[in-house]
């Protein structure tokens, strides 16, 4: 029985522990509101992709981007120096990779983030919910970009701007970029049918409705991908589309697949390696990797 | 010449151990935090002592239901996640991606009860549970591969969620599992005798005036949803509850479900407190799934002891 009272002693123990260190936490996020309260600042009202509405104190000094795509709007909207934290993929502009590192993109170290005290975190996508939803019970601002095609790309950094009082510029950026791509469109591309392509194996093709479809439907291409999302093509499938082009966004692989010789676009030598950084980031230098798209359509 | 500690000798040193490992693992981290704000700072208050705390509860209660399950179908090689939790689990989950995501945690933990609940309460002898809920398990883990292989971009995090974290644990999580892993520990120890005589076999435990079937279930059932609980919060933690238990006859000789179950409390949650501070440590700032470090430290302390036992015994 000695055990079992010892057993008991611990477990009650430490429920007291746990009970204190509790109230120790809503002590403390009491006195953190009143401090804010005090200070007279503007607020500035938000949507963001998660369709929530978010209210800002003043424009934020601290801010911490979890995806590469939002470090370069932020840097591209002039707020660079105002990024204290970015994730370990944020390598443009080259100031990014100076910042301290908070993580992956779905690895990310909340203690990390915590520790770098942002009074804005910004996510992306769906994938972070569980970090975006700790990081607000710990009382953090969080705000989520997940664009889906074009639109959402200036919609997003026309928030940006609005939250950092620069939307003027944002405005500026997003004319240039529309700009750019009502230029390319324009242009006379001779192939207009496409597979774009994520590896060779498997066959990993990006379908209807992701935001590279958008991109290459915005500029007057059509997706040879007939399924939803990204997804697996057989090898079959893949002959019989017979793609005149393939853009291939998975670096620079060089593999001997069998497929080559039964393929026109490699037999023509239409097989292009785009760079991944500008084509997948949803970000300002989408543009960029449209160019790339038409130039490779264009030779 | 056997080497083996007394229960009560292995209890204590458990205790001073953990007593050690208690404040150096609120200090070690990626950020370092000076000594003397150790109790005020909010990332020791708010993410490293409920992320402790998960730990050892998490390790403990696996450890337990080891020992338990182990008992019960007096089988060396049974663990908690024998019956197919962790996979029902991780269907449950995968599935979630399909309708709406919230109802990840609600799904994962429906499908990691639900099936073994019905396999328990509905065979009549032990070879039949086991069968049924390995039979089950095959069909759920296959299911939920489809899934994973259906899930694109997401898979990447399903397989994160599998091999356990306990990175998003807080004092909310604490305040839920603490009173259904301790109750369960109370439930498990008042009835030690009867898992003494359920480990020699059904006779032994009829003669001794054990019930063996209800006994079973009540034990099945109790530790099948601790064990959902555990999955539901930090994911799939292999080799903690397959391990622990022998690790703890190994070092005291003894297969006594009263000296067992404390122990297994004690060393359960040592070890996985530790697996969580290497996984913290090694790759800082990156964190390793816990539920490999736990395999990789874990594996060769059972070899070694093992190898010791051998050289000794035979």
């Amino acid at each position: 029985m000695r055990s079992h009272f010892l057993l008991l002693t611990i477990l009650l123990i430490s429920l007291i522990s746990a009970l204190a260190l509790n109230e120790e936490e809503s002590n403390n996020n009491g006195t953190k509101e009143s401090l804010l309260e005090n200070k007279a600042v503007q607020f500035v009202k938000i949507k963001d992709d998660l369709n929530r509405t978010i209210y800002l104190r003043g424009i934020p000094e601290r801010i911490v981007s979890l995806a590469p795509s939002n470090t370069e709007m932020l840097f591209a909207l002039g707020a660079g120096d105002k990024v204290v934290g970015v994730t370990s993929y944020c390598d443009y502009p080259p100031e990014a990779r100076e910042k301290e590192i908070v993580g992956g993109f779905l690895d990310l170290n909340l203690e990390k983030i915590v520790s770098l005290n942002p009074d804005l975190v910004l996510a992306f996508g769906d994938l972070q919910l569980e970090y975006v939803n700790r990081l607000e019970e710990l009382g953090f601002k969080v705000v989520v970009f997940n664009p889906k095609d074009l639109s959402g790309i200036y919609r997003n950094i026309l928030t940006l701007g609005k939250i950092l009082g620069r939307e003027e510029r944002a405005v500026e950026i997003i004319s240039e970029m529309k700009g750019e791509i009502t230029k390319l469109r324009k242009k006379e591309i001779k192939e207009r049918k496409v597979l774009v392509l994520l590896s060779w194996e498997p066959l990993y093709v990006v379908g209807k409705g992701t935001f590279l479809d958008n991109l290459l439907e915005e500029l007057g291409i059509e997706n040879l991908a007939e399924e939803k999302g990204y997804y697996v093509m057989s090898p079959e499938e893949l002959i019989s589309i017979d793609p005149p082009v393939i853009l291939f966004l998975g670096g620079r692989e060089t593999i001997e697949s069998p497929l080559r010789e039964k393929l026109t676009a490699f037999r023509e030598g239409r097989v292009f390696y785009l760079d991944p950084d500008l084509t997948t980031r949803p970000g300002p230098r989408i543009v960029l990797g449209a160019k790339e798209i038409a130039k490779a359509l264009d030779p | 010449m056997r080497r083996h500690l007394t229960p009560r000798l292995l209890f204590s040193l458990l205790c001073v151990f953990l007593a050690f490992l208690i404040p150096l693992s609120l200090y070690i981290g990626v950020v370092k935090i000076p000594l003397r704000s150790l109790f005020s700072s909010e990332i020791i208050i708010e993410m490293r002592a409920p992320r402790i705390t998960m730990a050892f509860l998490v390790g403990s209660s696996l450890a337990v239901a080891g020992a338990v399950v182990q008992g019960v179908f007096r089988n060396p090689l049974a663990e908690p996640y024998l019956l197919g939790i962790s996979s029902g689990a991780i269907l449950g989950y995968s599935l979630s991606f399909f309708f709406r995501e919230e109802l990840a945690i609600p799904l994962a933990f429906l499908f990691s009860t639900f099936p073994i609940s019905l396999i328990v309460l509905a065979s009549t002898s032990k070879e039949k549970t086991i069968l049924l809920g390995i039979s089950i398990s095959f069909l759920t883990s296959s299911m939920a591969s489809l899934l994973m292989y259906l899930s694109g971009e997401r898979l990447y995090k399903i397989f994160l969620w599998i091999m356990g974290c306990f990175h998003f644990s807080t004092w909310k999580q604490v305040l839920f599992f603490f009173p259904v892993c301790s109750s369960y520990f109370l439930l498990v120890s008042l009835f030690y005798r009867e898992l003494n005589s359920l480990q020699f076999g059904d006779e032994y435990a009829e003669q001794t005036g054990v019930d063996p079937t209800k006994y079973r279930k009540v034990f099945l059932l109790s530790s099948s949803f601790l064990v959902s609980v555990s999955v539901v919060f930090s994911g799939v933690i292999g080799f903690v509850g397959l391990v622990v238990p022998h690790l703890v006859r190994l070092l005291t000789g003894r297969g006594n479900y009263k000296y067992l179950i404390p122990n297994s409390i004690l060393l359960g949650g040592i070890l996985t407190l530790l697996a969580d501070d290497l996984s913290r440590l090694v790759l800082a700032p990156r964190e390793i799934p816990v539920g490999i470090v736990t395999s990789i430290t874990g594996s060769p302390i059972l070899i070694y002891l093992l190898w010791r036992e051998s050289k000794w015994h035979f």
